[in-house]
């Protein structure tokens, strides 16, 4: 017992000891998102992340979100998002705490797209999906703790997208179209993170 | 009624009073607070001014940023035009806090969703994903109090039934209990 205890008092000795700007740091926050390009049109999502830094250099985010879009009036269309990004900071004298800290970014993430009419949300269609994101961003430390994230990122779905149109009735109808090129939004992220603690030299 | 008006502008005078002659910070690190009141808005897509009934529980995780979680329970609209059978919110997001000596001015991001229900035939519930700006300013009183001005502008668009711009602006003041 007297052994573990140990181990664990050398282990918190070296976190503390160690210069908080050398630290790699797991962090928590919550985002807000705006589609704002893509077939669907203008939308609007939440969601929160995690940051797991691997080194002075390189980064990965860990986050879900949630985001609804208004398609002329006529049909609502639901993204739910959980993924992961890896973010590379490329400029060497622009690192953590400098308060511009500016990164590139690529990941994945699973998809899922609901459609449903707005005036009867009874007829819909959802399908499962993947999707690759790439795009560029900056942190905003204010803090040594606390920083605002920017970031923008073209997310490419790699599935069938749903479509609508009417049918003879007049009435919409959902039905899924293979995937074209490069289809997918264009996403807009401020994200407010905190960091919680630090690990690893 | 001009009694108590009298007595409630005393005791505020006499707290900023003493909390000036004792001339100590009642705010840092490590504060905890929360507070309760009444909260009108406008929504100007469709004059519409719902009120809620807010709530807010804060935590200072250093000297200048707290996490805070904020609670919005519709109550009613003051405008002739009823179109939400409900409408509530919850947010959680970061406040940046410029404080000095006991003012504590500060902005911040909040991400949230909202519950809303339309006045219809169906009972058609939105879970609408919203995004918002805080910028208020908190007066520390004393060990337990302090008083609080909140104006946030939020975004959102409920899209069920009636598609319609929810963006709003609200305010929210009052007097509200911490501790450190």
């Amino acid at each position: 017992m007297f052994r573990y205890w140990f181990i664990l008092y050398i282990i918190s000795f070296q976190l503390w000891g160690q210069n908080e700007d050398n630290k790699k740091w797991f962090s928590l926050g919550m985002r807000s998102t705006m589609s704002v390009f893509s077939d669907d049109g203008f939308g609007i999502g939440t969601g929160g992340q995690f940051r797991v830094q691997l080194s002075k250099r390189v980064n990965t985010d860990w986050f879900a979100d949630y985001i609804t879009i208004n398609l002329n009036d006529e049909v609502k269309s639901e993204y739910a998002h959980i993924g992961w990004s890896v973010l590379y900071y490329p400029f060497q004298n622009m690192l953590y705490p400098n308060f511009f800290q500016p990164y590139i970014l690529a990941g994945h993430c699973f998809d899922y797209n609901k459609k449903s009419s707005i005036l009867k949300p009874n007829v819909n269609k959802d399908r499962w999906g993947s999707a690759i994101q790439a795009g560029l961003g900056t942190h905003l430390n204010f803090t040594k703790r606390a920083d605002v994230s920017l970031m923008l990122q073209y997310m490419i779905h790699l599935t069938s997208e749903i479509q609508y149109d009417y049918n003879s009735n007049n009435e919409i109808e959902f039905h899924a179209e293979s995937p074209s090129t490069l289809e997918g939004h264009l996403l807009f992220t401020i994200s407010v993170n905190y960091k919680l603690f630090g690990y690893g030299k | 009624m001009v009694s108590k008006i009298s007595i409630a502008v005393f005791i505020c005078i006499s707290c900023i009073i003493c909390a000036q002659v004792n001339d100590e910070i009642f705010v840092g690190k490590g504060t905890i607070k929360a507070m309760a009141t009444i909260a009108p808005s406008k929504i100007f897509s469709k004059q519409n001014s719902p009120f809620y009934l807010h709530g807010n529980l804060e935590y200072y995780v250093d000297e200048k940023v707290s996490v805070s979680g904020d609670g919005f329970y519709f109550l009613g609209d003051m405008s002739d035009n009823h179109i939400f059978q409900y409408h509530h919110q919850l947010f959680f997001g970061a406040n940046y806090h410029f404080i000095n000596h006991n003012n504590d001015l500060y902005i911040g991001l909040q991400p949230g969703v909202s519950i809303t229900e339309i006045k219809s035939f169906s009972n058609k519930i939105a879970v609408n994903p919203l995004a918002s700006i805080n910028l208020g300013y908190n007066f520390y009183v004393n060990k337990f109090f302090y008083f609080f001005i909140q104006i946030k502008s939020m975004y959102g668009e409920n899209i069920m039934l009636v598609p319609l711009n929810i963006s709003d602006i609200r305010m929210s003041a009052g007097l509200g209990f911490h501790l450190q």
